[in-house]
């Protein structure tokens, strides 16, 4: 890789961050590929990939830790920035250096239902360096940021890729020593469905962790939620009872939200409110971001 | 047959590929940050294979593969956990223990049901106590102090849910003595049931079995108090009271009465709860609450304090309630 590549990551990592990424990594699209199983590579999304840009941007305000489950979605994600960022960079990539790109949906395969990504978001970002797997089901965590919400771009620019991080900030030392108290981490202990456990050893490593993805998606995903109500509904009988399926408040809001388009699922989140490292690392509370941005204006 | 999948299909292969998809998840250490392939390969199962992958660890084609994952997780998982989000955050952690799902909370016997179903307020009436203040959201409970009159009442309400009452079912209190009449009254609703104080010198066995009561009760229940009494804090509008108007029928007439008709009647006042419970005025509590009516030169009443009906008896129903909701004087 010459000179020129490293001079062209720099500046697009000055793209992005202008544009409100907080992080920003390279992975090689060959290395993601031998982690990915096959059809869930960058190559199979596009072909000729070389390298895969990872991009982070910051997560919930710390007002929103506070805030009831109902409206954390609404609240909480960042999805808008990372949408603009990583198309912008998609788009910038072609126009000033001549390279296919394309953003990388964040979606499940249309061809599989609602358990399998089209990619993993994960994998690109933890093998760019800009996030490490956690105990709480493996979402990534970055030592400064916290959690953070991830996106793509995949491109035919040969690009300088960066390390994965060489430590991992989970488990925070706190969590390590309420795990040799009572067994649990902070995450393992508040899921309301009990979807993660772990065993840690002295320092902390994993020796094995378990994530019942199941359970966190029946809570999380709602899970069919419209085809159950019919179901129930054909099934109802009584009158009162199919009146209540199809036109009580959960259907009201359900058939508003796929109707609107909007965003006010109730999402879970116990797992991170109780987090260390995603609601107290140095940058991942806004507050203090602004504080510090303003210490550096006035110096 | 989607796919040639047949239901003996699913059975026989819907464990194996539900453990083999990304349902379940273990990791080992952390291969891919530290960029161990060989590592990551021998696990590589365990993390959740694709199902493509699956399709061909199995043999299936990776339609039925598909097709059966998501059959076998529909069928497996837990529906409606999602409504625990509502009760999440804001300063509020989820206890199971404490949690109950808000149909569950509602779920009511076969006699429950009943009763229920034989609660008739024209809704003129409705809307006319509501919009005058008559009903309002207090129930009976509120009458209740933090003294030991209310701890005596929390044990005996907590004996009675390990007597296994439900909600709504009835309790029929066989008391001579006043104060014990009172507490299994506020105690049968502190537990969600219905009360129904057996006159004096009235047979228990015919009301109890025309009531469908769920127990009976000579001596009070006692108990350690428990939280679960929090699940079944009653609603003003839920029946509370349930008053024999006869017995000598062949079928019992029973005034049901709401927390809402029977603080109309009380006009707030704890010690007038002991005479209503041996009243002999069953239907009508009070004709002298504010916005009571009568018409047919005083034949005819209807008030905040009427009763919702008699419990199975049709007849007597049709007999003493005029359509419009007025009850007929004898």
């Amino acid at each position: 890789m010459d000179a020129d590549a490293e001079t062209s990551k720099q500046a697009l990592k000055t793209y992005a961050m202008k544009r409100g990424a907080a992080a920003f990594g390279i992975a090689d699209a060959e290395l993601v590929g031998t982690y990915a199983p096959e059809g869930h590579r960058p190559v199979d999304l596009l072909p000729g990939v070389a390298s895969v840009i990872s991009i982070g941007v910051t997560g919930p305000t710390q007002g929103t830790w506070r805030a009831p489950a109902k409206v954390m979605t609404s609240v909480g994600a960042n999805v808008g920035r990372i949408y603009r960022v990583a198309v912008g960079l998609s788009f910038h990539i072609e126009s000033h250096y001549g390279y296919r790109s394309i953003y990388c949906p964040p979606h499940v395969d249309p061809e599989f239902g609602a358990r399998l990504p089209l990619q993993s978001l994960k994998l690109h970002a933890e093998l760019a360096g800009i996030g490490a797997r956690s105990l709480a089901g493996d979402i990534l965590l970055h030592p400064d940021y916290g959690m953070l919400y991830y996106g793509s771009i995949f491109t035919e620019m040969p690009l300088p890729p960066d390390s994965p991080m060489a430590d991992n900030p989970c488990p925070a030392p706190s969590c390590l020593k309420m795990y040799q108290d009572i067994g649990q981490t902070p995450c393992q202990k508040f899921c309301p469905v009990q979807c993660l456990s772990a065993t840690l050893d002295d320092d902390g490593g994993v020796e094995e962790s378990t994530f019942d993805m199941y359970r966190c998606a029946e809570l999380c995903q709602q899970y069919e939620n419209m085809p159950t109500m019919v179901e129930k509904a054909i099934g109802a009988d009584e009158r009162l009872e199919r009146e209540e399926i199809l036109y009580g408040a959960e259907a009201q809001s359900f058939f508003y939200k796929a109707t609107a388009g909007v965003d006010t699922n109730a999402q879970c989140f116990e797992c991170m409110r109780v987090c260390p490292i995603a609601t107290q690392s140095p940058m991942s509370d806004p507050i203090r971001r602004g504080q510090l941005a303003k210490e550096e204006a006035e110096d | 047959m989607p796919y040639a999948v047949s239901e003996q299909m699913i059975e026989a292969w819907g464990d194996v590929i539900f453990d083999l998809s990304l349902n379940k998840q273990i990791r080992r250490g952390d291969p891919i940050r530290l960029l161990e392939h060989a590592a990551w390969d021998r696990q590589r199962e365990d993390t959740g294979l694709s199902d493509p992958e699956i399709a061909n660890k199995t043999g299936l084609a990776c339609e039925q593969v598909t097709f059966i994952r998501n059959i076998v997780e529909r069928r497996r998982f837990r529906l409606d956990q999602y409504r625990k989000l509502f009760r999440l955050g804001g300063g509020l952690r989820h206890r199971e223990d404490r949690y109950q799902d808000p149909e569950e909370k509602f779920e009511l016997s076969e006699a429950a049901n009943e009763l229920r179903q034989c609660m008739q307020f024209p809704q003129e009436e409705v809307a006319r106590f509501v919009a005058a203040g008559h009903w309002t959201g207090q129930t009976l409970l509120d009458l209740l102090d933090e003294d030991d009159f209310h701890a005596s009442v929390m044990q005996a309400a907590s004996g009675l849910l390990a007597g296994g009452l439900g909600r709504g079912e009835v309790i029929v209190g066989d008391f001579a003595d006043e104060a014990e009449n009172l507490t299994g009254l506020f105690a049968t609703l502190m537990a969600g049931g219905v009360y129904l104080p057996l006159p004096a010198g009235t047979s228990a066995e015919a009301i109890a079995k025309h009531a469908s009561a769920h127990a009976v009760i000579t001596e009070l229940p006692r108990a350690d108090a428990t939280t679960d009494l929090l699940d079944r804090r009653p609603a003003a509008a839920d029946p509370a009271l349930l008053l024999v108007s006869t017995s000598s029928d062949a079928t019992p007439r029973l005034a049901i009465h709401t927390h809402q008709t029977m603080l109309c009647a009380l006009a707030g006042e704890f010690d007038a709860v002991a005479g209503l419970l041996t009243s002999d005025a069953a239907e009508l509590l009070s004709t002298t609450v504010p916005g009571s009516e009568t018409r047919e030169d005083g034949r005819q009443v209807r008030g905040p304090a009427l009763f919702a009906g008699y419990l199975n008896n049709p007849e007597a129903n049709a007999a003493r309630r005029t359509a419009d909701g007025w009850f007929i004087l004898d």
